[in-house]
């Protein structure tokens, strides 16, 4: 089991502003204001061996917004077996780059070439990083191009 | 048989009551089964965008859990528990982003509200939000949105999985508690053939993963003083990718006694069927479904003397094969089904056909939303069914008709709840088998039925509470989990196309070109000291990387290949720019080696050929398959967020007519039965329809209507 995360030095930047909260018209109550969301989308692949875990969070402080890529894979041997720990849990800061990318996903969903990418070479990275044959930072961009 | 109180109707009653106590109690202090749905935001003041709620020094004075599937309440239980610790460790505290964001939800995700079934996909949705923010005294409230849905991708067909979708909305959404493989539900009813009769279903579907040719076992029984109908079954399924979608088989076991006025019907048999249901097709609107059934067993009628139909046995060991085929449709407001079945049977151990039989039903509902939450349903079922019997047929084969199910024992064509073949005529306003006497004797030989239910819940609470299916934040989420499932599926297709197997079949190709090359390039280095370096290192870094996603392409067995086949060849990404991009756009412009150059083309010629054939995938057949798969499961979940109630009560109308034949005289004809009464459904707790329908033209001997009631609970094991 593997628990690590990669940061990248443009997420920082302040990229957008949260749902805007205005005045509602009079009598009607004004809409709760947004602050965090995460959306997660467990795929079990059909043969039972493998379960991926893509998830997106958007973190905001008010002034800034961070979005965070969450990635998990459970791997298992015997499909009538427990999957027990993680192979893999990483967290991907997201680039500001690709905020306006991440948005875009968790509002209307990932294409197929994204969750293409999500379920392929991401999956593969991410392992890879954790065995220690691929570097974090070049796995951490083959996460992030799930979002491209 | 489907109209089911019994020897437990006092504590069916009782649970009844208890329900909906909790329901009245809902504005109390005490947990409630059902949550607020509209709570009152009167005097709710807005939150500014843009404010920072921690710099500014707000404090927290009230935390909310919304799940829309409170009011279950192994799911109610964790919502409850969970709020509770958020408001220990929030409210009346300093607002901050990591309290309120990464530790809340690391709570509430631990909590695993959704079971995990291990098969498809699993959505999870979380947004917390801050409101009534009053910037003078610097307190706000929180409110945390759970949703989370696990739903199987087999949904049964159209007709049926909108009576589960009402009755059982946490099987539509996978949300059924997954502990206990031990199931019971109770179930009685009352109708005057019968008198009062109760029962029940158990099932036991242990947990186990991989295929197994029966992995559920089912007992199912309802008795009264005059009636008996017990059966058991074992049954197994598979789900698959593919024309053939899903398909199931079940061995099971009858035996029935019940009055039909004045004859006796009994009925003991085993049969076997296995049935399949086809990918949905024309825009994904439409489903196919067949399959096939062997009986055998013994029918006994015990009649008087005169009432015996020509060519009808009143005992008799018989056997059976049954065959049906039938189409069913789901769009957003309507589900629909045609079935056709024929039956050849066979009096004794003959392979002679005795007597043919064929059953057409078509069934129909659509819902109008007036008012929010407040659907106007209408439920139509047309029904018609023929015996030709060249040489005999047992009495207890033939239609008998009425409130209850067919004179054999068995509501439906078919055993099993996944497809629901009507085939014996249904008229509200006459007691169970007591619309059977034609002018040949006892059971018809033919006949056609209409029933009509109308509908209109007067009070509701949906499932989703307004505030969340208003919400378009959340809308847009939830909508953008099921574009990303139906994405998965497409990759699936792409990945079975046959020209993704031509393509990935010359991948092993590449491995040593992208070697060449890279012995070129370290060549090149090393000719060229410290020229260059960062784009070198940039060129090394594709190539590898390129080399990453062949390896992976090559290890992997499954639709994970598509992923690293597509980014190999279609790179298109900033961040990990391409082999050509790297080595011969950037390094060998400035370079000009001709190793390189070399070997970067023989990597391009034979990395064209495969993109070729990579090309040729037919990926707008792949989406269509892809969105018809899905096409199915995002109607149902629609329907179930935005027209269905946890709780409704509901005035009900009913029209029924029914023809049986050969009519002679009184005999046989045709008997219309309007009538009214009320529905109420508290959604995977009880349901219960109540009502009376007046036999309009009665023949002698024929009541002036009859009471019709059903009830079901929710499975007590849970």
């Amino acid at each position: 089991m593997g628990s690590s995360s990669a940061s990248n030095p443009g997420s920082g930047a302040a990229s957008s502003t949260p749902t805007s909260g205005t005045n509602p018209p009079a009598g009607v109550a004004p809409p709760a204001l947004p602050i965090a969301l995460k959306v997660s989308f467990t795929l079990n692949t059909p043969d039972g061996l493998r379960e991926i875990s893509f998830g997106l969070e958007k973190d905001t402080d008010g002034a800034k917004v961070d979005w965070t890529i969450t990635f998990t894979l459970y791997e298992r041997t015997d499909a009538s077996k427990p999957f027990g720990d993680p192979v893999v849990s990483l967290n991907v800061f997201v680039a500001a780059a690709l905020h306006a990318n991440a948005e875009t996903a968790a509002k209307n969903g990932l294409t197929p070439a994204q969750t293409a990418q999500a379920t392929g070479p991401a999956a593969d990275a991410a392992k890879a990083a954790h065995e220690g044959t691929l570097p974090l930072p070049v796995a951490s961009k083959i996460i992030q191009s799930s979002l491209q | 048989m489907r109209h089911t109180v019994g020897p437990q109707l006092s504590r069916l009653l009782t649970l009844l009551a208890a329900v909906a106590g909790a329901v009245c109690a809902q504005n109390t202090a005490s947990p409630n089964v059902l949550p607020d749905r509209n709570p009152s935001q009167k005097g709710v003041l807005p939150c500014k965008a843009g404010t920072d709620f921690e710099s500014d020094g707000y404090r927290i004075v009230k935390t909310t859990v919304d799940d829309p599937f409170r009011f279950l309440y192994w799911i109610g239980g964790k919502s409850r528990s969970i709020e509770a610790q958020l408001e220990a460790k929030l409210d009346n505290q300093p607002f901050t982003y990591k309290a309120v964001d990464a530790d809340a939800l690391g709570l509430i995700e631990a909590a695993q509200f959704v079971p995990n079934n291990g098969k498809g996909f699993l959505v999870r949705i979380e947004l917390v939000s801050v409101q009534n923010c009053d910037p003078n005294a610097k307190t706000l409230e929180l409110i945390y949105r759970i949703y989370s849905t696990n739903p199987p991708k087999f949904l049964g067909g159209a007709t049926e999985s909108q009576d589960t979708a009402e009755k059982s909305p946490q099987t539509t959404t996978g949300l059924a508690q997954s502990g206990s493989p031990f199931h019971f539900t109770p179930s009685g009813g009352y109708n005057r053939s019968y008198g009062a009769f109760g029962g029940g279903r158990f099932q036991a579907a242990p947990n186990i993963a991989g295929f197994h040719l029966f992995d559920t076992f089912t007992a199912e029984g309802l008795g009264s003083y005059s009636m008996r109908s017990l059966s058991a079954a074992l049954s197994g399924s598979v789900d698959r990718l593919g024309w053939l979608q899903h398909s199931d088989w079940r061995l099971n076991y009858l035996n029935s006694s019940a009055p039909a006025g004045v004859a006796r019907l009994k009925t003991a048999g085993l049969s076997g069927q296995i049935d399949g249901q086809t990918q949905p097709f024309w825009k994904g609107t439409v489903l196919a479904r067949f399959g096939g059934l062997l009986q055998g067993g013994n029918m006994q009628g015990a009649v008087p003397g005169g009432l015996l139909p020509p060519q009808t046995v009143s005992n008799a060991a018989y056997g059976l094969l049954r065959g049906y085929a039938g189409l069913s449709s789901r769009t957003s407001h309507n589900v629909f089904s045609v079935s056709y079945g024929l039956e050849l049977g066979s009096v004794g151990p003959s392979a002679r056909v005795d007597w043919r039989k064929h059953i057409g039903d078509v069934a129909d509902e659509f819902w109008v939303p007036i008012g929010d939450h407040k659907p106007l349903e209408v439920e139509s079922r047309l029904t018609i069914g023929g015996i030709q019997a060249p040489h005999s047929i047992p009495l207890s084969a033939r239609f008998f008709g009425g409130n209850g199910g067919g004179g054999n024992g068995e509501e439906f064509f078919i055993p099993g709840d996944s497809w629901q073949i009507r085939d014996a005529p249904v008229i509200r306003a006459i007691p169970a088998n007591r619309l059977y006497l034609t002018g040949q004797g006892a059971g018809a030989d033919r006949f056609a039925s209409v029933n009509l239910t109308v509908a209109y819940p007067v009070k509701s609470y949906p499932i989703m509470p307004k505030d969340l299916s208003a919400d378009p934040e959340f809308s847009s989420l939830l909508h953008g989990q099921i574009v990303t499932a139906a994405s998965v599926e497409q990759n699936y297709y792409t990945w079975k196309d046959p020209n993704f197997g031509v393509a990935i079949s010359r991948l092993a190709s590449l491995k040593p070109l992208l070697d060449a090359l890279q012995k070129a390039v370290d060549a090149a280095q090393a000719a060229h000291p410290n020229q260059l370096p960062d784009a070198f290192a940039d060129c090394t870094g594709s190539i590898g990387m390129a080399a990453f996603y062949v390896g992976d392409a090559l290890a992997a067995k499954s639709d994970a290949q598509y992923g690293d086949l597509l980014r190999l060849l279609q790179p298109g990404d900033p961040l990990n720019p391409s082999v050509q991009d790297s080595c011969v756009g950037e390094l060998n412009q400035s370079l000009g080696d001709p190793g390189i150059k070399t070997a970067a083309a023989a990597f391009d010629v034979e990395r064209t050929v495969i993109l070729n054939d990579f090309n040729r995938i037919d990926q707008k057949a792949a989406a269509q398959k892809a969105a018809n798969d899905i096409a199915f499961v995002n109607r149902t979940l629609n329907t179930l967020f935005k027209d269905l109630n946890i709780f409704s009560v509901s005035p009900v109308a009913v029209f029924d007519t029914a023809w049986i034949g050969p009519a002679k005289g009184a005999l046989g004809g045709n008997r219309i039965g309007p009538g009214g009464g009320i529905r109420l459904e508290l959604a995977s707790y009880v349901n219960f329809t109540f009502g009376y329908a007046w036999n309009v033209n009665r023949q002698p001997g024929e009541g002036k209507g009859a009471l019709f009631f059903s009830m079901g609970v929710r499975d007590l094991f849970h």
